[in-house]
């Protein structure tokens, strides 16, 4: 495999607030900056000039941007300033299998509450138990260390399920059978083990670590056995072991930097990635019999784990995810101008319809890439019938709007309102979303101390107010990047319902696409921006980076170059069919394999 | 609660003040060993503890409004309309202005001249309203990361915030070594967060006034017997899961061991919950049930949470904690005072705009009513050494930005609040030339009675204490 990427690029000088600045004067640029590097004017103005990423290469999201395909990774250059960074190639050269970093992932609120069904069935009161869910950055990627807080929730919850299977004598049972004659403690031990092996994702085989579980279940067994279980249970159900995803891996080298997973560990990351859910029986079956030992024993699980139920919500959690659809939750809508929004029944349909939407995307509409731009289908119930001039029953109904009003995700109500401020439409949030969701690009951050922003008038259109951000030139380098792209969507207000006239002015949707790698130049209105989004490779490649993150719960850096380059052949493969993810990334490096632990390790 | 009825810390008793976790169950109520102790297990002979709370409200302030605006680098104190609902405790009240969060700018004092992005110097991560708020008690600047609402991508901060570093030298012997309370709390991560125990660990504040109550006041209704049990089992399990811990780090590297040493931090702190697991107070009457995160609820859920806050800090379950009146780049509405608009675009209005400017003013003013409230209650407070609560605290209380309409991280509109045992010299708004913040968290340092404190935060920021603000 040849270098992924052979564009060079060179330092350029603009003009800006009346000074010469050298583009990426020692701006510590690391990131998805490869499609923008051409775009000098952003760099170099001291409002845009920013740490697009990190700034340092331990950071966590130092790749977030590792371009591929094209756009060229820009690294750090050290702080030295005055001199352009230079430009790495990502290559996949010789394919020297390299996993990157797998991180402890703690499991997330999903997955706990899953994990928890399978090993105890039904819990009451285990909503409540583990509190409130924390609102998480896209798709979770960032993850901070836990919290007191939090483990006073797991310690609640754990009590809750402990209380629950031994308050049941079937339950308790089940879990934890002791016929008369055998000693307690070798009942427990059993409980350790088979239990251990379903709540830990692992076998449970040293015996010192048995025998402090027995320990535990001794003090309790002072009250009585079911009590004994009850406390054993507590503890493992805070233990690490079960909060987190564990990945050890095994001594079989795959190369210098890559390590084979034990086949338990294969199974969790399949489990979690694929369900949001722990092995169950089948897949338990397949590490016993050693069917996970290989990539293609591993590829031959997809087909029935994407058959699951589960399996078969993933690519739409994924595109839930992507599209920002949970946060309509807690948006907010000026309730004086738009009261049909405070009702959750209006939020809850917004939602829905974009579920449905997606489902019918995959399901009937083929599921390409191309559709989630171009798809003329909309979904209303009673709700939201009026966003389409029909009435809408309590179920949804499907509807093709072929006046070019309707395109795919970019039309979506949801979205919409969700890239749109309190009392208007927003140009900038829906310029960004494009920039960010869709082309992977990462913008740098706003300036301190900017003049203020123009005051909401009557009669003045939303575009109207925006036209300081082409006259100031402290605000147009960035600005330039965001509202002429975010001009397409003024046919949408701020709930996502179509519109000709805004402030009594009649929409002017034309915009304009700058710094991309391959959709530059104008359009009038969204139907437009779609048809450049849909062919567009760079498009095409931030949604395998995007999957990538989803799935692998962190942001693909330099080292993923081989793996991402797998992933992105895998697609076109499948004719850029987003049902073909999956598949595409369990094959990757990345999934198969992690790096060996640096520290000593314990047979 | 009764705003005016005076506590007498020397005389308030309660049958759940002997328990004082599991060893104090073995002590009999005759035992001499409790004659001198008082109802918090504190010794009447000692002088009264210190006590620290971070405050926290967002999208700046209106300056004029806020400041007195006479020259002069020490005067004596007159509020301004927004601080106009603190006259009763003015005496005990510092105005500091021409602080500045630099941190959120520089690495080192100077190097941008403020002007973030000016040549040669990368911006750091996050927009303005997402930098405040991981700057405020940290003195340093938000991580790298994914954040991306308000001008991001940004994530966490990247050190310890100035409650948890006081938590770690005071909050050892109480059930909480920190209390986080917020009101109507929503938004991207960074944006929900002022208190930090150390980079990329954020000490994330309950919003839920239900969710706190359960927390403060857990096994209240448990008999001395049951409550010896739970603590003895609890105690079993957080004994195996440090085991559990430690066997596990063996077999890690060093980036997961971090994450599982910070898990450790957390099981320890429930285990100090534990030895100190006594409730010595009544708990707070709480309300039926209501949806928190209602818009309208906010005002109902500040009241709960300050009285919670205050409670737990008089019956000494903990001596530090956070409050945060919503998110940074708060969305939330006032229509309880009339005003039935967004605080964030709202903020944005030009200065010259009277009529946003003075809805402003008013959400402003409200927070100080609330704040007042607070003082209020601990002002009637006397201590087991016979002195005031509010005269042993040091209340600081700040903002993200200095002003919402141009997002300067100049000129925060902060007020301390309390004397920190007599160490500072309140009545007064002192004005400062272009400091940063970083030196104000020193001086909270030191007036908390940490003199080795020299620096906070990001250390080419700080320049050491503000000057003239102690006694």
């Amino acid at each position: 495999m040849g270098p992924l990427t052979t564009e060079s690029e060179v330092a350029n000088s603009v003009i800006c607030a009346g000074k010469t600045t050298s583009l990426l004067n020692k701006s510590r640029l690391v990131g998805s900056f490869g499609p923008l590097a051409g775009c000098a004017v952003l760099l170099a103005l001291p409002a845009c000039q920013g740490n697009l990423i990190g700034s340092s290469d331990s950071s966590p999201t130092v790749g977030l941007g590792a371009t591929f395909g094209g756009g060229g990774q820009v690294t750090q250059n050290g702080g030295s300033g005055g001199t352009a960074p230079a430009i790495t190639t990502l290559n996949c050269t010789g394919h020297i299998a390299d996993p990157g970093p797998s991180p402890l992932q703690l499991l997330s609120r999903e997955q706990y509450l899953n994990t928890v069904k399978e090993l105890a069935g039904d819990v009451a009161g285990i909503e409540q138990a583990l509190g409130d869910d924390v609102a998480a950055s896209a798709f979770g990627l960032v993850q901070p260390d836990v919290t007191q807080v939090q483990l006073e929730h797991y310690q609640k919850a754990a009590d809750t399920i402990a209380a629950a299977i031994v308050g049941n004598p079937a339950s308790l049972n089940k879990l934890a059978p002791c016929t008369q004659g055998i000693a307690a403690a070798e009942c427990a031990k059993n409980v350790v083990q088979k239990f251990g092996t379903l709540a830990y994702r692992a076998p449970i085989t040293d015996a010192a670590d048995i025998d402090r579980h027995v320990q535990l279940f001794t003090i309790g067994a002072a009250t009585s056995y079911a009590h004994g279980i009850e406390m054993l249970l507590r503890g493992m159900l805070q233990s690490p072991r079960f909060l987190y995803r564990v990945e050890i891996g095994t001594t079989e080298k795959v190369s210098d930097t890559a390590v084979k997973l034990s086949a338990s560990e294969v199974a969790a990351r399949l489990s979690y990635t694929l369900w949001d859910s722990p092995p169950n029986d089948q897949l338990n079956q397949a590490v016993a019999s050693g069917a996970l030992t290989t990539k293609e024993g591993v590829g031959a699980q997809l087909a029935w784990m994407l058959q699951d139920a589960r399996g078969q919500k993933l690519v739409n959690r994924f595109l839930e995810s992507w599209m920002h659809i949970g946060a309509v939750d807690n948006l907010v809508k000026n309730p004086d101008l738009y009261p049909e929004f405070q009702s959750a029944t209006f939020r809850t349909s917004l939602q829905g319809q974009a579920v449905a939407f997606f489902d019918d995307l995959l399901t009937k509409q083929g599921g390409k890439l191309s559709a989630l731009f171009t798809s003329p289908t909309v979904f209303y119930n009673k709700d939201l019938g009026g966003y389409y001039g029909v009435t809408g029953t309590d179920v949804f109904q499907s509807r093709q709007l072929t006046d070019g009003t309707a395109v795919g995700i970019l039309t979506l109500p949801a979205v919409l309102a969700v890239q749109a401020k309190p009392n208007e439409s927003s140009p900038i949030y829906r310029g960004r979303f494009v920039r960010e969701a869709l082309l992977c690009q990462q913008l740098p951050s706003p300036p301190a101390n900017i003049p203020a922003a123009p005051e909401v008038m009557p009669g003045v259109s939303t575009r109207e107010r925006s036209a300081q951000h082409e006259a100031n030139p402290t605000c147009s380098g960035c600005h330039q990047l965001l509202d002429p792209l975010g001009f397409g969507f003024e046919n949408y207000d701020t709930l996502g319902r179509y519109r000709t006239e805004d402030g009594s002015k009649p929409i002017d949707a034309s915009g304009n696409v700058v710094s991309t790698r391959d959709m530059d130049g104008p359009f009038n209105g969204v139907a437009e921006l779609a048809k450049k989004l849909a062919a567009s490779g760079e498009v095409k490649e931030c949604v395998t980076r995007q999957w990538f993150r989803y799935a692998m719960g962190r942001f693909e850096q330099p080292v993923d170059g081989c793996s991402m380059k797998s992933l992105l052949d895998g697609f076109d493969a499948a004719g850029q069919s987003l049902s073909a993810l999956p598949q595409a990334i369990v094959q990757t490096d990345a999934f198969l394999y992690r790096r060996p632990i640096d520290a000593q390790v314990k047979p | 609660m009764n705003p005016k009825e005076p506590i007498d810390l020397r005389t308030t008793v309660s049958r759940r003040k002997l328990l004082g976790g599991l060893g104090a169950l073995t002590v009999a109520v005759s035992s001499p060993i409790w004659k001198a102790a008082t109802v918090f297990g504190q010794d009447a002979n000692a002088k009264a503890a210190k006590r620290f709370i971070g405050m926290f409200s967002a999208n700046g302030t209106i300056q004029k409004s806020f400041f007195q605006q006479d020259a002069g680098t020490d005067l004596p104190i007159s509020l301004m309309p927004i601080l106009k609902p603190l006259e009763m405790h003015k005496d005990k009240l510092l105005v500091l202005n021409g602080l500045h969060m630099y941190s959120t700018v520089e690495n080192d004092l100077g190097t941008t001249n403020g002007m973030e992005g000016a040549d040669g110097v990368a911006g750091k991560p996050g927009g303005p309203h997402m930098k405040g708020p991981g700057a405020m008690l940290t003195g340093g600047s938000l991580l790298p990361g994914s954040f991306t609402g308000s001008g991001g991508p940004a994530g966490w901060a990247d050190r310890i915030s100035v409650d948890q570093y006081i938590a770690s030298r005071i909050g050892k012997d109480t059930q909480f070594p920190s209390l986080e309370f917020g009101v109507r709390i929503q938004g991207q991560e960074p944006l929900r967060v002022i208190s930090y125990k150390g980079p990329n660990q954020p000490n994330t504040a309950v919003d839920d006034p239900f969710q706190m109550y359960a927390r403060i006041f857990a096994n209240a209704n448990l008999s001395d017997d049951q409550l010896k049990k739970l603590i003895a089992e609890r105690q079993s399990v957080l004994d195996f899961l440090k085991d559990d811990i430690n066997r596990l780090e063996t077999r890690l590297n060093a980036e997961d061991k971090a994450k599982l040493e910070a898990h450790l931090g957390g099981i320890r702190g429930i285990e100090q919950g534990l030895a100190n697991s006594a409730n010595v107070c009544k708990p707070l009457m709480m309300p039926a049930k209501y949806d928190v995160h209602a818009m309208d609820k906010f005002p109902v859920a500040s009241r709960l949470q300050l009285d919670l806050m205050i409670l737990a800090h008089k019956c000494n379950m903990t001596k530090v904690s956070t409050y945060m009146w919503a998110n940074a780049d708060s969305w939330q509405y006032y229509p309880w005072v009339g005003v039935n608009e967004e605080h964030h675009t709202l903020s944005h209005s030009g200065d010259s705009d009277a009529a946003a400017t003075q809805k402003l003013i008013t959400i402003n003013t409200w927070h100080s009513t609330e704040f007042n409230y607070m003082l209020d209650q601990f002002a009637v407070v006397t201590e087991p050494d016979g002195s005031n609560m509010l005269d042993n605290m040091l209340i600081l209380w700040g903002n993200e930005l200095g002003a919402g309409n141009t997002h300067t991280y100049k000129n925060i509109p902060w007020v301390i609040a309390g004397t920190a045992g007599g160490r500072l010299k309140t009545g007064r708004q002192v004005n400062y030339k272009d400091l940063p913040h970083n030196n104000l968290l020193v001086s909270v340092c030191n007036a908390m009675g940490f003199d080795d404190v020299q620096t906070f935060g990001i250390p080419g920021v700080c320049t050491g204490p503000l000057m003239g603000l102690t006694a």
